[in-house]
């Protein structure tokens, strides 16, 4: 019988900023092989900021772009837009921050593969967010993991580093079996790995309250479990804080954002894009688990001495605000936050604010550390005491930080967490929003007593000179983008609701 | 054939008794092995079966990873063989397309094999 293929050649301009970041992974892998190794710090340093920015500028071209193809594997839309905005960002920090720590501490870090395995993390983490199947989230995720792992033990010689990476990897190879598994469940249900041809599906068969599979609740279930593990959700964040303090720490910084805006890529995808019209059920697992970790991230915290230890839980806490917008999701689609606000779906665009204002503060919070442990300075929240004598500069950029992750006007983590809030109000769920207010009153004291100790406290001992150039610059930007996207956030804001390009077939078919 | 109405809250209890009864199965036949096995436990028991050998060294040697390192290596190239093998046998269907595909691939693991080589990975000390 003669085969009936119709292969089309892929639009493989579309994915141009994939690809290049794709084409930089190759390129870095020749130069750690065949560029002297004396050279590697300033040439492949070099090569990957040129190479993430380029990507940056290629994503001009996918903007305003409603396409798919690969066979509806790749899409391109304002959700993938943004979300690359944020892990290419993400991306080039990372590269500032750990340039001279991977080269300098820790015994001299092998640093082409270092950056190596950072782009291709950072292209799983793009691939998930342009995904437009279950197969292509999948492998995405698995992608980005796979080069997190290896990642997060870099710093092989230090027990610590070692241990911390293996519970990571055995705890997400675990999380990813489950959300296989719970893939497979839903395609069983519903005959297509598609996300859009499982929201036809799905639109179809949910209407009112007829039958319902509950093999698909029990798909749903599964796939929760293993996002929650991704994006490090109560109670299933165990790998966190023995991962997040091990690794190197500009390796945490990373973990903390691309991952993390990865899986929330993945759930906005899958939960929002193709099982949408199950909203009712996911929306109640959801506010749940974001009650759960906001109240344990922000509680445990405050008992932590060790400050990396105190971000990772902090991290938590933020994985809980984030999960407030995705629950106050309502699938009545609408503008947004943009013209006539109070009748439109706010929740997934508040996500994608969250996550961009957390990737600015949080990567800037860990930058400081890494900038401290290069002048001699151990990660207890003694050895910030005094800092503002010390280093007055270094320690205004921390105190800004801490600010902004606690949620204090004019700054950009304010603006976050006030639009996730008006999210929330809106889609009536004012319990959740008085969670957020009331869970972050707990994390001042946790963030302001870091700034108490840095200012307040004598120094103790002789600060080392360090010359980390690259690492100041990021800093410094960070700052900037702290202080000055949250004073801007309108146009930020009005582009993340631009990410409801992405539900066009649910949309219709659903007649919503 | 007759639909089934179902609330949605029901279905959740299906899937509820479900895990429930799972957890409550599994957790009953293990107390139940406990309480009521006999277990007498001695050296005799403990010991290797009778044509086992006993242990004369540690179980757990050091041993190179570099042979990890060729065991990849070789499941790359097998995974490419398998991947060869059904595009060998509808190439006329593919065309040029499935061509370009395949050489990209291939290209592909090519980099990957010339990083290895480079990087001392076939190099037996």
């Amino acid at each position: 019988m003669p085969l009936d293929l119709n292969l089309e050649t892929p639009d493989l301009w579309l994915a141009l900023p994939q690809f290049i970041v794709f084409g930089l992974a190759i390129a870095l892998l020749f130069g750690d092989a065949f560029v002297a190794r004396t050279r590697h710090f300033v040439w492949l340093t070099g090569l990957s900021l040129v190479g993430y920015l380029a990507a940056l500028v290629a994503l001009v071209g996918q903007a305003n772009e409603n396409a798919t193809t690969f066979y509806g594997l790749f899409r391109a839309d304002g959700l993938t837009v943004f979300l690359s905005v944020i892990i290419l960002s993400a991306a080039v920090l990372t590269v500032m921050v750990s340039a001279s720590y991977v080269e300098r501490l820790e015994g001299r870090m092998p640093i082409g593969e270092f950056y190596v395995l950072l782009a291709f993390s950072v292209l799983g983490a793009m691939l998930v967010a342009a995904a437009g199947d279950l197969v292509m989230v999948f492998v995405g995720i698995e992608l980005s993991s796979l080069a997190t792992y290896v990642l997060a033990a870099f710093a092989k010689r230090r027990l610590t580093s070692v241990e911390g990476a293996l519970k990571y990897f055995l705890l997400g190879i675990f999380a990813s079996a489950i959300l296989a598994y719970g893939m497979a469940w839903v395609y069983g249900v519903t005959g297509s790995t598609d996300l859009d041809a499982i929201a036809r599906s799905l639109a179809a068969s949910v209407g009112g309250d007829e039958f319902l599979d509950p093999a698909l609740l029990l798909g749903l279930l599964l796939l929760t479990v293993g996002l929650g593990f991704k994006m490090a959700a109560v109670p299933f964040h165990f790998w966190t804080p023995d991962a997040y303090d091990g690794a190197p720490t500009p390796v945490t910084a990373f973990m903390s954002v691309v991952p993390k805006a990865a899986a929330f890529a993945a759930t906005v995808r899958i939960f929002v894009q193709a099982l949408g019209p199950l909203r009712d059920e996911w929306v109640t697992l959801l506010s749940v688990l974001a009650l759960l970790t906001m109240a344990f991230g922000n509680i445990v915290a405050i008992s932590q001495r060790n400050v990396k230890r105190m971000l990772a839980y902090s991290s938590i806490a933020h994985t809980g605000y984030m999960l407030v917008g995705l629950a106050a999701y309502q699938a009545t689609g609408g503008t947004g936050f943009g013209a006539g606000a109070g009748d439109g779906d706010q929740g997934v665009s508040s996500l994608l604010y969250y996550i961009l204002a957390y990737n600015f503060m949080n990567i800037g919070a860990f930058a400081v550390v890494t900038w401290l442990q290069h002048r001699g300075r151990g990660l207890t929240l003694d050895d910030f005491g005094g800092l503002a004598t010390t280093h007055p500069l270094a320690a205004a950029a921390m105190a800004v930080f801490m600010v902004s992750l606690m949620g204090v006007p004019p700054l950009i983590g304010f603006y976050a967490k006030y639009y996730v809030i008006l999210a929330a109000i809106d889609a009536d769920l004012l319990w959740l929003a008085v969670a957020v207010v009331v869970l972050s009153a707990v994390s001042a004291f946790y963030y302001l007593r870091l700034v108490a100790v840095m200012y307040f406290n004598e120094p103790e001992g002789q600060p080392r000179q360090a010359d980390t150039r690259l690492l100041d610059v990021g800093i410094a930007g960070m700052v900037i983008a702290t202080i000055a996207l949250g004073l801007f956030s309108t146009p930020i804001i009005d582009l993340a609701d631009k990410w409801e390009s992405a539900l066009t077939v649910a949309g219709q078919v659903a007649g919503r | 054939m007759p639909v089934e109405t179902q609330t949605l809250g029901e279905n959740w209890l299906v899937v509820g008794l479900m895990l429930v009864s799972a957890f409550s199965m599994g957790m009953l036949l293990l107390t139940l092995n406990k309480i009521m096995a006999p277990s007498k436990p001695s050296a005799a028991k403990a010991a290797p079966y009778e044509s086992g050998m006993p242990d004369i060294e540690p179980v757990r040697p050091s041993y190179s990873p570099r042979f990890y390192v060729v065991a990849m290596l070789f499941v790359i190239f097998d995974i490419e063989a398998i991947f060869i093998f059904p595009w060998a046998v509808i190439f006329d269907e593919l065309g040029t397309y499935g061509f370009v595909e395949m050489v990209s691939f291939i290209g592909l693991l090519f980099v990957g094999y010339i990083y290895a080589w480079k990087k001392g990975a076939l190099e037996w000390v």
